[in-house]
């Protein structure tokens, strides 16, 4: 399942995939995967995206 | 009596250097992500179960002449196993963008997988160009030919097929990258 409030997250903040992937230590691909629903990333990761993007995980991770 | 204890230096010298390149492996890998070391970890698991069939393989081809295969010949198989297992772990590997650091680009390992593959491409076609030229009745061809060259063929085969997956990367990064900017 694609990861819309990531990505809509990350336009708000006028972050690129490279650009967030740096904040976070991660490669692009990784935040790529995350945004498709290819890859389920850990806690520590969520953390470290929520911090970049000024998110809670509920905001970006949690299902509806 | 000597020679025992030198083999049991080696032995043992062997396995301290596993594993100090197991731990040193470890700390090398903290480069890359969580999802690469995931995809790192599938490569090798696919890579040593292509490795354990193909030997099994060998063992059957071996068999199969009553365990009187030349040694060359022997050599020359367990070239291809190694050669097609690496070459299932690299292409797993960069289909899945797990052996580049984050945000390195594939492009960079290009030139060399290009220059490895043409070189061993060179020194099969060398290879079979003097055994050509040689008088062989069937079975010499057989067995020069077919086991001597294919060591050579088997070391082009993997860095060219890297080129040709790391080609296809960049060719979806590209459209990747031109979704993203849309």
């Amino acid at each position: 399942m694609k990861n819309l409030r990531l990505k809509s997250a990350r336009a708000a903040k006028d972050l690129s995939q490279d650009q967030l992937a740096k904040l976070c230590n991660v490669s692009r691909q990784t935040i790529s995967a995350i945004e498709k629903g290819e890859y389920n990333p850990t806690v520590k990761l969520c953390i470290a995206i929520c911090k970049a993007l000024d998110k809670t995980l509920d905001e970006l991770f949690w299902e509806e | 009596m000597i020679s025992q204890i030198i083999a049991i230096i080696i032995f043992y010298g062997a396995l301290t250097a596993i594993a100090i390149m197991i731990v040193k492996g470890k700390k090398s890998k903290e480069k890359y992500d969580e999802m690469q070391q995931k995809y790192i970890g599938n490569a090798y698991k696919y890579a040593y179960s292509t490795a354990m069939a193909l030997i099994f393989g060998c063992i059957i081809i071996d068999a199969n002449v009553g365990f009187n295969l030349p040694q060359y010949s022997l050599s020359s198989l367990l070239v291809w196993v190694c050669a097609i297992s690496f070459s299932v772990f690299i292409i797993y590997s960069i289909w899945h963008d797990a052996y580049f650091l984050p945000n390195q680009n594939c492009r960079n390992y290009l030139g060399l997988t290009i220059g490895l593959s043409v070189l061993y491409t060179v020194l099969f076609i060398k290879g079979l160009m003097k055994d050509y030229g040689n008088d062989l009745d069937m079975s010499t061809l057989y067995e020069i030919i077919l086991f001597r060259n294919s060591t050579n063929a088997a070391l082009a085969l993997c860095p060219a097929l890297a080129s040709v997956f790391i080609i296809i990367k960049m060719i979806k990064e590209k459209k990747e990258e031109a979704e993203n900017d849309n």
